[in-house]
């Protein structure tokens, strides 16, 4: 369908963003509009105001840090795949990039479009919480940031209080190991499931691990358990077969036309052994 | 700063096929419709209006994009391509031509989404393999086809291209066999 109207305008700056968004509460950020302007044509949304981020240069600028990296919340989705930094110090962002969306998508779409959208099978948002990412947000009361954990609350619930801007998000260098697998019904489509995992073997054994399923509930999830099953252990066949059973266990899993929810806790565990099978050969 | 209320017209001058057009737009219409209605050109189709089956894909800044989800606003100041600026327009490209060979297209609808994005695939990556086409492609649903005969053609225009070692360019028109 067409677009319901709206009033437009496209600042240069982020102050300005912030008191356009201030101005009217009907307002919503304008980013790259690959989630945004669908949810519209499909009458899920329909903001009075749409505050268009596409000029504010900062936000498209990551940065290199000595212990991080801060990548822009403007930066696009094929941006990042391209980017060599990313490649360089986010090996499982790099891996991610090549499930989201297709080329004439991944053009326009953003890295902070996608984490502000926090569609439960989106890639980007699972990515950030894998690796410790801090969210760096910007309002009229001023900058705070939130620990991915505390950031992502459900299927497009985020911590973003209205009139915020996500700025972009700091993401610390990581000494493990990562691996991402998804299943999805075609490349390109949200995934049905998918797991990131992250794993540091010394002297033979495994000395720390993460372990993040993303698409099974409502927001990226943490095995704790499986993680703390690992260290110590040897990545047998037998402990990765286990770890993996362990890693999907108590989900209350999501259940919706692509998947029911015994289906995606079985996928979340062959994505698990799967990922865990490639950092063993690679790793030991 | 650029902003218009949603019963107000916009100001638009973008650089199209080739030359410099204005246009005038409300906030709410799609790029796609304003390059259909203010500019007639109709080779950009409209088929979903969300962004998932890859009819209206166009060139903009030389990335391929879906024009269904871009807004007209938003295309001031872009330097953008459609199916109208394929072999300038007058005769068919050499890659409509492998389409027409190979029967790449039966209603068409999605041909010039197809080939929009073919295209930026071949100005990237010249001699593609059959599945990076594929991997390409899997963003553009075609109803008539099943497929084989678009990555037929394409992989035809890609093998002529090598031997010709001639790079994709939009504009030629002659016969590439
Ligand atoms: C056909 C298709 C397939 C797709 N497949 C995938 C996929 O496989 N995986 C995947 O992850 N995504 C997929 N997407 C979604 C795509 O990745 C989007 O780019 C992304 O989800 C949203 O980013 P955006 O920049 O387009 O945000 P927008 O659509 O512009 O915005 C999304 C929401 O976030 C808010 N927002 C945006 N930026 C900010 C900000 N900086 N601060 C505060 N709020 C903000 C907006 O107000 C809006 O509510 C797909 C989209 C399409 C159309
Ligand atoms: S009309 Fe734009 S993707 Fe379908
Ligand atoms: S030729 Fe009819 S949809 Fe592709």
């Amino acid at each position: 369908m067409k677009f319901p109207a709206f009033s437009y305008a496209c600042p240069t700056s982020l102050a300005e963003a912030i008191e356009l968004l201030n101005d009217d509460e009907d307002s919503r950020p304008l980013a790259g509009g690959q989630s945004l302007l669908p949810m519209m044509a499909l009458r899920v949304a329909a903001p009075r105001m749409l505050v268009d981020l596409g000029n504010i240069e900062a936000l498209r600028q990551s940065v290199v840090l000595p212990d991080s990296m801060r990548i822009g919340a403007m930066a696009t989705h094929a941006m990042n795949a391209a980017s060599f930094d990313i490649w360089m110090h986010f090996p499982l962002m790099a891996q991610a990039l090549h499930h989201v969306a297709h080329q004439a998508v991944r053009n326009r779409g953003t890295f902070g479009g996608s984490i502000a959208h926090a569609d439960a099978g989106a890639e980007m948002p699972l990515v950030v919480s894998a690796l410790d990412g801090v969210l760096l947000l910007d309002g009229q009361s001023g900058q705070r940031t939130l620990p991915a954990s505390e950031f992502f609350q459900g299927h497009y619930t985020t911590a973003i209080e209205p009139g915020e801007i996500l700025t972009g998000v700091e993401i610390p260098f990581s000494d493990m190991d990562w691996a991402f697998e998804e299943l999805s019904r075609r490349p390109g489509d949200l995934a049905i499931a998918m797991v990131a995992a992250g794993v540091s073997v010394e002297d033979g054994v495994c000395s720390q691990a993460r372990l993040m399923l993303g698409g099974i509930s409502d927001h990226p999830i943490r095995a704790v358990e499986a993680e703390t099953y690992l260290i110590g252990r040897e990545l047998t066949p037998n402990v990765i077969r286990a770890a993996a059973g362990m890693s999907a266990a108590g989900i209350h899993a999501r259940s919706d036309t692509h998947a029911s929810a015994d289906f995606r806790l079985s996928l979340a565990t062959t994505l698990m052994r799967r990922a865990l099978t490639q950092l063993a050969t690679g790793a030991i | 700063m650029r902003r218009a209320d949603e019963d107000q017209k916009m100001g638009v001058v973008a650089t199209v096929n080739g030359r410099e057009r204005r246009f005038e737009v409300l906030p709410r219409v799609s790029l796609a419709d304003s390059l259909r209605e203010e500019l007639g050109l109709y080779g950009v189709r409209v088929g979903c209006e969300h962004g998932v089956c890859g009819a209206c894909t166009i060139i903009v800044d030389d990335l391929p994009v879906r024009s269904c989800l871009m807004l007209g606003v938003q295309a001031d100041g872009k330097t953008i391509r459609t199916v109208e600026s394929l072999g300038g327009g007058k005769e068919l490209h050499p890659l409509q031509q492998a389409f027409q060979r190979h029967h790449a297209l039966q209603c068409g609808f999605c041909t010039s989404g197809i080939l929009a994005t073919a295209q930026a695939l071949l100005e990237e990556n010249p001699c593609p393999t059959r599945d990076e086409v594929r991997e390409v492609l899997s963003g553009n649903i075609c109803r008539c086809t099943g497929y084989q005969t678009i990555v037929d053609a394409i992989m035809d225009y890609a093998a002529c291209a090598q031997a010709n070692d001639t790079a994709f360019d939009a504009g030629a028109g002659e016969s590439a066999t």
